[in-house]
């Protein structure tokens, strides 16, 4: 009797538990509807459709669409969950619109993948990349959209300017929109960095090239060469397993200060020259390698990933460094404003940008004007003109002020519900401006980022582009604007003026399986070998490991990758005109 | 009248199964779930190894890709690094099978040595924790341990045993055996109670007789223990060898990095590599089958030659 009701007990657990765990972990979240407040319809009297004050032509109907975000790793804060319930509020309310959002938050594309294989994707996928595209087109699961751009996406056809015939194929079709398309031409986005206070208390010496860098460097080590708390410090180190951050993912980018564009060394009639086998290559890895003989050099500097190396920094054990300008605000100062009692202004990096002598320009910020990530419609779209008439209102400045900045008017924060935050507002005739109190919090790097998470930005951008708009002041990013303002700012760009150039004729996009496992195997071959030759012991032990690493390149198939970069490079510099 | 032809022989068995099975229900209901959950998440979707004679896209059934035939397969051991793969894969299961294998084995009998019961169960109990321990904490302890400026290196620095510190984790000569020693850590309390459950087994008669005929406690292990726990020894030898080539794949996500990928990347590693996260799944799955293939072979081979030398076998 007893094991009788064991058994059952068991198979009920056994049964229960596996009804339990076959539960999806990935979420098609219903957006928040108030009942209490009906959409914006027509009436039978007027049947002119109504126009909001974002200029947005509300349909009759309600427009209903369901998005796959293939962003990946999705999770949003206790202040982000808010913000996507006031944005669902407004877009229901004033636009008569419902965005269903799905997301993982596992890896984007493993998750689109088992939704192409179930049959499950919706009529629209974003955030997605290039790649994914093309795959998409393959399948026959996209849909053509020129001629529904034409219809009723010329502000999309617009934003994208001179760009547009990039993102054709080659019988002129257009199976995509990108998102992200455009470039703010003088905000760079890699440099070096020194510690402003320590660098005026050396005397704020010269720094023209690279060698001047490095001599700063280790004088501010010698001053300073242990942190407050009485830990050794080191001249520099690096993260990202080694350094992809710094060097980009075919290594090299940093080669930019020796002259080589984003690993590639242009010869003046467009042919191209993969940076191992460059002077300017290999004097970028000698300079690192002088801080490796010199002992300065963080030991796990390709072994650190970003937080460990964020650690390390924002206990001030590191003095230079090398990367995106944000790094230094985000493990730099933005930690010490908040933990160091005796913080000051003047305790942060700085940018500088300098130039080897024999290179002709230094290349260190390439500009990428294809945008991050792409938007498809799917063949389970009914409504390919509607869904487009959506995606084209994100092209105006209402609809990316709308999209990217947040919802409009002051709302309580997350935390104190008294307190308010606004970034923008628009009035019935459509007059916008950007909030006062906002523009001085971000020009004085003080706004509170996390707080703003209520706004809702960033969920539905199915388009966006990222160029000046009308006026040559705002943009979609609150923190690029106004730097006349910010005397950080205004070093970061003046410094590093000269450095920045356009990479989007070198990228390439179209790529089979075959030259995918190409440029596999030689980012593998460059990870592995270039460390070793930075941690040679002398002189005949780095020329040896240099030889070795070309050799070890020129074996994964460079010659081959070579030949396919340099033809899309010729070809897209004479779509470009 | 015709008679149909009736064999009584087959009745009879059905009808011995069914009582079988009726007397035994209770215990096929228990069973019932998991043999369903077995058949629909690892029997049906073996048809999914098709997949690798196909040039497969999700979203498109598998039928309909290209018919590729042993295409992938030829790719992959024509593969430039499929060498060093394998070199890895090899080694490293190589080092499992050695030093993993027999080490539980030593610790069990040692531990079985202990004669204070209490300090046998605290030490039995501290060497199976970190089976607890996900990787990736594990890698951040591994991290602590042998960074540049870790315990290890800091020790030996202030013991004069080195002037600098050394690159266990950037170089990939250290790799292997950081490796090892990392999963033996990890893993050598929890092997172990299997084979303290065998030896626990053994018959106390046997011990008595040893004491009596002179067996000291070396005699013991060697004459009486070891003997006993024999076919555990063996079962678990012919389940090793069937994964020699299953060489870990989290751990070197964790524990590796770019400098030492020529020495951790194995097998497993480049099938997730190629066939996940760059969504060639062909080729992953042309990868894993020919792992399953190997490994089956082995399984079956050192079963029939445990069965011919030691008379002892696993099916």
């Amino acid at each position: 009797m007893h094991v009788r009701l064991l058994s059952v007990l068991l198979v009920f657990g056994l049964i229960l538990a596996f009804s339990v765990g076959c539960q999806s972990e990935t979420t098609t979240t219903k957006p928040v509807v108030t009942t209490t407040t009906k959409p914006i319809t027509t009436t039978t009297a007027d049947p002119r459709l109504t126009i909001n004050r974002f200029g947005w032509t509300v349909p009759a109907e309600t427009l209903t669409i369901t998005g796959y975000n293939s962003s990946g790793n999705f999770n949003m804060s206790e202040e982000q969950k808010q913000g996507r319930a006031n944005m669902d509020k407004i877009l229901l309310e004033e636009f008569n619109v419902i965005f269903n959002m799905i997301t993982t938050d596992g890896n984007g594309t493993e998750y689109l993948n088992l939704l192409l294989a179930s049959g499950e994707y919706p009529e629209v996928i974003y955030n997605t990349s290039y790649e994914n595209v093309l795959r998409l087109i393959d399948l026959g699961k996209t849909k053509e959209l020129s001629a529904a751009l034409e219809a009723y996406g010329q502000d999309i056809k617009k934003a994208i300017g001179d760009l547009y015939p990039l993102f054709l194929d080659a019988e002129k079709k257009l199976w995509y929109i990108p998102i992200g398309v455009g470039a703010l031409m003088e905000l760079p986005d890699w440099s070096a960095h020194v510690r402003w206070d320590e660098y005026k208390e050396i005397g704020s010496p010269k720094i023209a090239t690279p060698d001047d860098y490095y001599n700063v460097i280790h004088q501010i080590l010698e001053r300073f060469p242990k942190t407050p708390a009485g830990e050794s410090r080191y001249a520099l180190s690096l993260f990202n397993r080694p350094a992809d951050n710094v060097t980009g993912p075919m290594g090299g980018s940093l080669a930019g200060y020796w002259g080589i564009k984003s690993g590639w060394k242009v010869a003046s009639d467009n042919s191209l020259t993969y940076w191992p086998f460059t002077e300017g290559g290999k004097a970028m890895t000698k300079w690192f390698n002088r801080f490796w003989t010199a002992g300065t050099m963080d030991p796990d500097a390709f072994a650190n990933n970003f937080d460990e190396w964020k650690a390390k920094f924002s206990n001030e054990r590191i003095v230079g460094a090398i990367g995106g300008w944000w790094i230094t605000y985000s493990a730099g100062h933005e930690v010490w404003r908040l933990v160091d009692p005796n913080f000051h202004e003047d305790k942060r990096f700085v940018q500088v940008g300098f130039k080897a002598p024999e290179a002709e320009a230094s290349y260190v910020t390439g500009k990428n004007k294809y945008g991050g990530s792409n938007t498809v419609i799917t063949d389970k779209a009914q409504d390919v003109g509607r869904v487009i008439s959506f995606i084209n209102f994100q092209a105006t400045e209402p609809g990316l002020a709308l999209f990217n900045w947040g919802v409009p008017g002051k709302l309580p924060t997350y935390k104190d519900p008294n307190t308010k935050i606004r970034i923008w507002d628009i009035d019935e005739s459509g007059a916008w401006a950007f909030d006062e109190t906002s523009k001085e919090q971000l020009v004085s790097e003080t706004f509170d980022h996390p707080a703003s998470g209520v706004l809702g930005f960033g969920n539905y951008v199915l388009f966006s582009h990222v160029n000046r708009w009308a006026d040559g002041v705002h943009c979609v990013w609150g923190n690029q604007m106004w730097y006349e303002l910010n005397p950080w700012k205004t070093l970061l760009i003046q410094n590093m003026n000269g450095t920045i150039y356009d990479y989007t004729p070198m990228v390439l996009r179209q790529k089979s399986e075959s030259v995918v496992l190409l440029e596999t195997a030689i980012i593998d071959t460059w990870r592995q070998n270039w460390p070793l030759a930075v941690q040679a012991k002398n002189d005949a032990e780095f020329e040896q490991l240099w030889t070795a690493f070309q050799n070890a390149i020129k074996a994964a198939g460079i010659d081959e990758y070579t030949r396919i970069v340099e033809e899309n490079y010729k070809t897209n510099i004479t779509e470009l005109g | 009248m015709l008679l149909h032809h009736v064999d009584w022989r087959r009745a009879g068995k059905f009808k011995r199964i069914w009582k079988s099975f009726y007397t035994q229900r209770q215990l096929w209901l228990l069973c019932f779930p998991i043999i369903v959950w077995i058949l629909l998440f690892a029997y049906y979707p073996m048809y999914g190894v098709l997949m690798a004679f196909f040039n497969y896209t999700p979203g498109r059934e598998i039928f309909q890709s290209q018919f590729v035939g042993l295409a992938h397969f030829k790719r992959f051991i024509s593969n430039p690094v499929f060498m060093q793969l394998l070199r890895n894969t090899l080694a490293m299961s190589s080092l499992g099978l050695t030093i993993g294998f027999s080490a539980p084995i030593i610790f069990s009998l040692m531990l079985t040595e202990i004669g204070h019961v209490r300090i046998k169960k605290l030490v039995q109990t501290i060497s199976y924790l970190p089976h607890f321990i996900s990787w990736v904490v594990a890698g951040s302890i591994v991290f602590l341990l042998l960074s540049s400026d870790g315990v290890i290196n800091s020790l030996l620095i202030n013991l004069d045993l080195t002037e600098q510190s050394i690159p266990f984790l950037t170089r990939g000569q250290y790799y292997w055996a950081v490796y090892t020693l990392a999963n033996l850590w990890k893993s050598l309390g929890w092997s172990t109670i299997i084979y303290l459950s065998a030896i626990a087994g053994v018959d106390e008669e046997l011990y008595q007789a040893g004491a009596i005929d002179g067996l000291g406690r070396l005699g013991m292990v060697r004459y009486i223990t070891i003997p006993s726990i024999l076919p555990t020894i063996v079962l678990l030898w012919i389940l090793g060898i069937g994964g020699i080539l299953n060489a870990g794949f989290e751990q070197h996500l964790i524990l590796g990095n770019p400098m030492t990928q020529n020495y951790w990347d194995v097998l497993d590693t480049y099938s997730y590599r190629y066939g996940i996260q760059l969504g060639y799944y062909s080729m992953g799955t042309a990868v894993s089958l020919m792992k399953s293939i190997i490994g089956f072979s082995l399984v079956y081979m050192t079963n029939r030659i445990s069965r011919r030398l030691l008379d002892l076998a696993l099916f």
